[in-house]
């Protein structure tokens, strides 16, 4: 060793520091999402759905690379496994989202399921649109206005899905976004006003669909307006969520589906 | 900018719904953080440091190997571009965040940032040991003390690497701990139980809590106020260090000194 070394003693070692160990950070219950690569919107509305302590939300993304279509749609299936192991690889997640409601609609929700199920197996799996179409039976729901944000491409695969779910379609809007990153700046303002006209129709609730729309500051004022149950996407989620970990408990300001429960 | 004016006629039963877009969910602030697949703290951790109000989190994650030693460490640096690429990619990003600190040592900061700009070129780039050297610098401090959750490999590469970027450290302790997963389980109450006796050692100017999987948030603030001295933590300085490169000024309440500066 040469001289000018630092003589070791004078190194203060790594002195070992007490330590015990507590049920982690998400004693409650741990949600992992996948969410779009676009998607601006998803992580945050999630959280402000489920204000509970000790719920954790881990999230990763999966490509769907540039506009979503029924083919780019289809293709993140393939994906699904990989983006799957990245969240808490060795843990045990209450529940497993796929948070695209237009991809899960396309994929089909057991083809989804299945994906993640090579990964994970046995993990309980949700996504936007089987949440969704769960709330709207609770309520009683037959026929149901629609609002998206998607292409006419897009709604054609989302009219005949929430069709062949045995729901009859009183009306449907859109907003018809040309990709993921208009979808994220849609104004709740515009939300809001769009679904009060949907709602507003003859129908007996309202389903805002798409996990990238910022729907959670205005669906209590559209619920107060029309009288109406209405379901959104990562509201819908949300619920699910919490329902299927066994967290119990009224989550209010977003409508009755998340304050009744 | 206006969306819903391109009627195709394909579905003619969907109303057109025209809306002016705004500024999106994340005006003041968008940011990207690249999260290991293990950790289950970091999410929660930055976000109780961001403000509520126009900031946005949005994450990706990386295989992290099981253990945190140098050689798995290293192993994520040629992954770190293919996950930075899934966040927001047609979006403005203000920054994307390497969020591992040990990882970031072992890579070194321009090893991460090179990784990232080969997805993002040109992007603003943060990690936390960077960050959190960054900030026990604008707090004037030269002589701290450092705990760390790691095992003792790691210990002497984050050793090193701190005294490598002119710090002398008068005291340093670790709960000497493998993996995420456990690192997770470490309660806040034993983080603040080390941080005050390492903290508290004479003549030290700030002590530095290294790791994003380590719940420091909730007992932060507390250790300053018992020790007097500030108080670095990864998560907090990454968040601080994200906010400063978007140009974000808020203080923060509860947070440290590092906010009020």
């Amino acid at each position: 060793m040469p001289d000018t070394a630092v003589p070791a003693a004078s190194i203060p070692p790594w002195e070992k520091m007490a330590v015990t160990f507590d049920k982690g950070p998400a004693p409650v219950a741990k949600f992992g999402l996948v969410c779009l690569d676009c998607d601006q919107v998803i992580e945050s509305e999630l959280r402000i759905f489920m204000p509970i302590p000790g719920v954790s939300l881990l999230s990763t993304r999966i490509p769907l690379g540039g506009q979503g279509t029924p083919e780019t749609l289809a293709a993140m299936e393939a994906h699904i496994p990989e983006v799957a192991r990245l969240i808490l690889p060795d843990d045990k997640l209450d529940v497993f989202i796929f948070g695209c409601t237009s991809g899960s609609m396309t994929i089909g929700p057991e083809r989804v399921e299945a994906a993640v199920h090579k990964a994970r197996p046995g993990v309980p799996v949700t996504n936007p649109v089987s949440a969704a179409a769960a709330a709207l039976r609770q309520f009683g729901a037959r026929r149901i206005a629609l609002l998206t944000p998607y292409s006419d491409e897009i709604n054609a695969v989302v009219g005949r899905y929430i069709a062949s779910q045995g729901f009859d379609i009183a009306a449907r809007g859109s907003f018809k976004c040309e990709n993921g990153v208009e979808i994220g700046l849609v104004p709740p303002e515009a939300i809001y006003e769009a679904g009060v006209r949907m709602g507003r129709t003859d129908c007996d609730a309202l389903f805002i669909s798409c996990a990238g729309l910022r729907a959670s500051s205005v669906v209590q004022r559209i619920e107060d307006a029309i009288g109406k149950p209405v379901v959104t996407s990562n509201q819908a989620l949300a619920w699910d969520c919490l329902r299927r970990a066994g967290v119990e408990g009224s989550v209010p300001g977003f409508g009755r589906l998340l304050a009744d429960r | 900018m206006a969306v819903g004016g391109q009627h195709s006629g394909l579905c003619d039963d969907w109303r057109t719904l025209n809306c002016k877009l705004d500024d999106g969910p994340a005006p003041r602030a968008a940011i990207g953080l690249i999260t290991l697949s293990t950790d289950n703290v970091i999410e929660g951790e930055v976000l109780s440091f961001l403000p509520a109000e126009g900031v946005a989190l949005y994450r990706s994650r990386i295989p992290a190997a099981a253990k945190n030693t140098p050689e798995g460490l290293a192993a994520m640096a040629p992954q770190i571009g293919g996950v930075a690429a899934m966040l927001l990619p047609d979006d403005h990003l203000d920054v994307i965040a390497f969020g591992c600190t040990s990882g970031a040592m072992v890579i070194g900061p321009a090893g991460v940032a090179a990784a990232i700009h080969t997805a993002r070129p040109g992007v603003a780039v943060s990690n936390p040991v960077s960050a959190a050297l960054d900030g026990l610098r604008a707090l004037g401090a030269k002589r701290i003390a450092l705990l760390t959750p790691y095992p003792d490999r790691t210990n002497a590469v984050v050793g090193d690497y701190v005294a490598g970027q002119g710090f002398e450290i008068l005291a340093k302790g670790s709960f000497k701990q493998a993996g995420g997963p456990v690192i997770a389980r470490i309660p806040p109450e034993d983080v603040y139980e080390a941080g005050v006796a390492l903290g508290g050692t004479a003549g030290v100017d700030a002590l530095f809590v290294s790791c994003t999987a380590l719940r420091v948030a909730s007992v932060l603030q507390r250790i300053e106020d018992r020790i007097g001295r500030p108080v670095v933590a990864s998560n907090q300085a990454l968040a601080w260090d994200c906010l400063r490169r978007a140009g974000v000024g808020d203080a923060v309440p509860n947070a440290g000194r590092l906010f009020s500066l």
